[in-house]
């Protein structure tokens, strides 16, 4: 039986040319993601108003704000489910406006749902395989005969599913259908299947959310392992705002669609309109 | 998690039939198909050809249905679509080898499939069932209407199998040709399930918008799940057409789509295992309830069987239906599962 080549390890395929930006942003503080005078409306409502930030590369960016501040819009424009009516999004100079959800994907961007959108009728492993889909080039005809140099592309593949599966601390789950699985379970499940689209910036809309304390815990960890280990930037949507404070990088604040404040953890809560939005408009914050 | 079985790379782990039991069933299924000619009078082994031929277009179905979750109404305009392509393409080259004819009936199928797919770009569920039957309709139409090529309501003759110059004809040298096909079409549709495509498939039909933020593009899946799914009805409906003989539009009325959506439900939607029980099942049925029927006008004169048939047929296949959905909503392959589970564990009990 001839020998598949060996699979280097997830965090070293990097140097390998890949269809993502890896290789434009591997320098840590390179901006890997620019949003531009970003305007989004429905009808009447106006849900970004001129909304501009940026991402750099090795950072967790938190995105917070009010219910109902645009963030998840923000992050739906950017993965191509919404268009936005005017501004850009660059990645690698070149605008996503108007790509298509997969071509995105394709770019480096992985992403997480607010609600869970795993696949329920399938496995842990076949839920993070998924992600493979745009690396494996073998086909329709390949795939049913099960043959050759296709079945071997799809075993390294697995062989990288596998690697997050490990990554995430999952193994005994791998066979397991994610339906029976725990919430903060689920929700790690769909890290990795972001993880498995080697994307060069995670998107995350609410990764804790509705936890209890210990998955909050774990979640922070691997959120935390993904941008040392790996070296991602992170985009980070949440509401818990002890663990945003806690492993972030850099703040922007959102509310009513436009962007109230940006800075470093510590200097984003001295601003005074981030202060009025969350606590009030005396600006009194308690002790 | 089951202790004494482990696995060394990833090849192994991808196995289409890993457990003990089910290479015994395997083993049991193969001895089973080779002695049952032997053993069979003419009618069973003419209720088991058609049952074949229901299993290829069965997992046509599935494979739209149950792993892609596109709901089609229009099984039967694919199925008359292979059959009329085989009678045409047989009917003026009889010389040509009969898996050729059925290749070309698939093919042909598969690019109406690309028709049928356009809708599903955009309706989903309910809407997209509509759209399937409005499919159906408009070739049913076409076909009543080219007469010159299809005979219109009368239908049409189709030759014999020709292998070559070697005629095959009767139940007994079908057999063979529907194993093969059957066997053929089920490895290929669980390589393609295990593989990129089926995944694909599977990440569709469970939340399409994730799949799509995964990088599939969902409508080209879609598509390849349409023309798949059409292939496998196209060659089902060609196998009928020569086995048959005979075709003509009341081959392919919407009862058939129906029976094979019971096929799909009963058997268990997303499992091929499944579809083989449910196409047996239902093709089965009608000949079950004759005997019923016969057996109660023995028991009760003033009965009369042959008026009851229709009606206890179409009690009985609702019935099946909805008894599924409700206490086995997995279908057979579903009871197998919780048969296999147990065996796997037995002495244990947990």
């Amino acid at each position: 039986m001839e020998k598949d080549p060996v699979v280097p390890h997830y965090w070293h395929r990097r140097n390998e040319v890949l269809p993502s930006f890896y290789n434009y942003c591997h320098e840590k503080g390179k901006v890997c993601l620019e949003a531009r005078k970003l305007t989004l409306r429905f009808g009447g409502i106006t849900a970004l108003d001129g909304v501009s930030f940026h991402v750099q590369q090795g950072e967790i960016h938190a995105i917070v704000g009010p219910n109902g501040a645009g963030k998840s819009s923000l992050l739906n424009c950017i993965s191509g489910l919404y268009r936005p009516q005017q501004g850009e999004i660059l990645v690698r100079g070149q605008d996503l406006v108007g790509l298509s959800p997969d071509k995105i994907s394709m770019l480096g961007l992985g992403r997480t749902f607010q609600r869970l959108a795993l696949f329920k009728g399938m496995t842990v492993l076949e839920n993070i395989f998924v992600g493979r889909h745009s690396f494996i080039r073998a086909g329709l005809l390949a795939g049913a005969f099960y043959w050759g140099k296709g079945v071997r592309e799809d075993i390294r593949n697995q062989a990288m599913v596998e690697e997050i599966i490990e990554f995430l601390e999952i193994e005994h789950l791998r066979n397991v259908p994610v339906g029976e699985l725990s919430y903060g379970l689920q929700k790690r499940v769909e890290l990795g299947r972001a993880l498995a689209l080697e994307p060069a910036v995670l998107l995350l809309d609410e990764p804790v959310a509705g936890m209890n304390l210990e998955e909050k815990e774990d979640m922070a960890r691997f959120i935390l392992d993904v941008k040392e280990d790996l070296g991602l930037a992170v985009v980070l949507i949440e509401h818990e705002l002890d663990m945003v404070m806690d492993i972030s990088d850099r703040v922007t604040v959102m509310n009513f669609g436009r962007v109230i404040g940006e800075g470093q953890p510590a200097q984003v809560v001295q601003i005074p309109e981030v202060v009025a939005a969350y606590v009030g408009a005396e600006g009194q914050r308690p002790a | 998690m089951r202790s004494g079985y482990f696995k060394v790379d990833y090849r192994r782990d991808r196995e289409l039939f890993p457990l003990f039991i089910e290479r015994l069933v395997l083993a049991v299924a193969v001895v089973a198909a080779i002695i049952l000619p032997l053993i069979t009078d003419r009618y069973l082994l003419h209720l088991t050809n058609l049952t074949m031929i229901a299993i290829v277009g069965a997992i046509g179905l599935n494979l739209l249905m149950g792993y892609t979750g596109q709901v089609s109404l229009g099984h039967a305009a694919f199925l008359a679509i292979g059959g009329y392509t085989t009678a045409i393409v047989a009917g003026y080259l009889p010389q040509l080898p009969f898996p050729v004819v059925i290749l070309i009936a698939g093919a042909v199928t598969s690019v109406t499939g690309l028709l049928a797919a356009v809708p599903a770009f955009r309706l989903k569920g309910l809407y997209l069932a509509l759209s399937t039957l409005a499919f159906y309709y408009i070739v049913m139409f076409i076909i009543l209407k080219a007469e010159p090529l299809t005979g219109g309501a009368m239908g049409r003759h189709i030759p014999e199998l020709n292998f070559f110059g070697l005629e095959l004809d009767g139940e007994y040298a079908f057999y063979p040709v529907g194993l093969a096909i059957v066997v053929l079409g089920l490895v290929l549709a669980k390589n393609l399930l295990r593989t990129k495509t089926g995944r694909a498939w599977k990440a569709i039909r469970d939340w399409d918008l994730a799949a799509e933020a995964m990088g599939v593009n969902l409508r080209m899946y879609k598509t390849l799940s349409f023309t798949t799914g059409a292939f496998y009805a196209g060659v089902a409906g060609s196998l009928y057409a020569y086995y048959i003989g005979f075709i003509s539009p009341q081959d392919f009325t919407f009862t058939v789509s129906v029976n094979y959506i019971a096929m799909v439900i009963v058997g268990g939607m997303g499992t091929l295992a499944g579809t083989v029980a449910g196409a047996a099942f239902i093709t089965m049925l009608p000949n079950w309830i004759n005997q019923l029927a016969g057996y109660l006008q023995s028991l009760w004169p003033a009965f009369q069987a042959s008026t009851a048939v229709p009606y206890l047929e179409r009690l009985f296949f609702g019935l099946a239906i909805v008894l599924f959905l409700i206490f086995e909503p997995e279908g057979l392959f579903g009871l197998w599962k919780s048969l296999r589970n147990y065996l796997v564990m037995w002495p244990f009990r947990y």
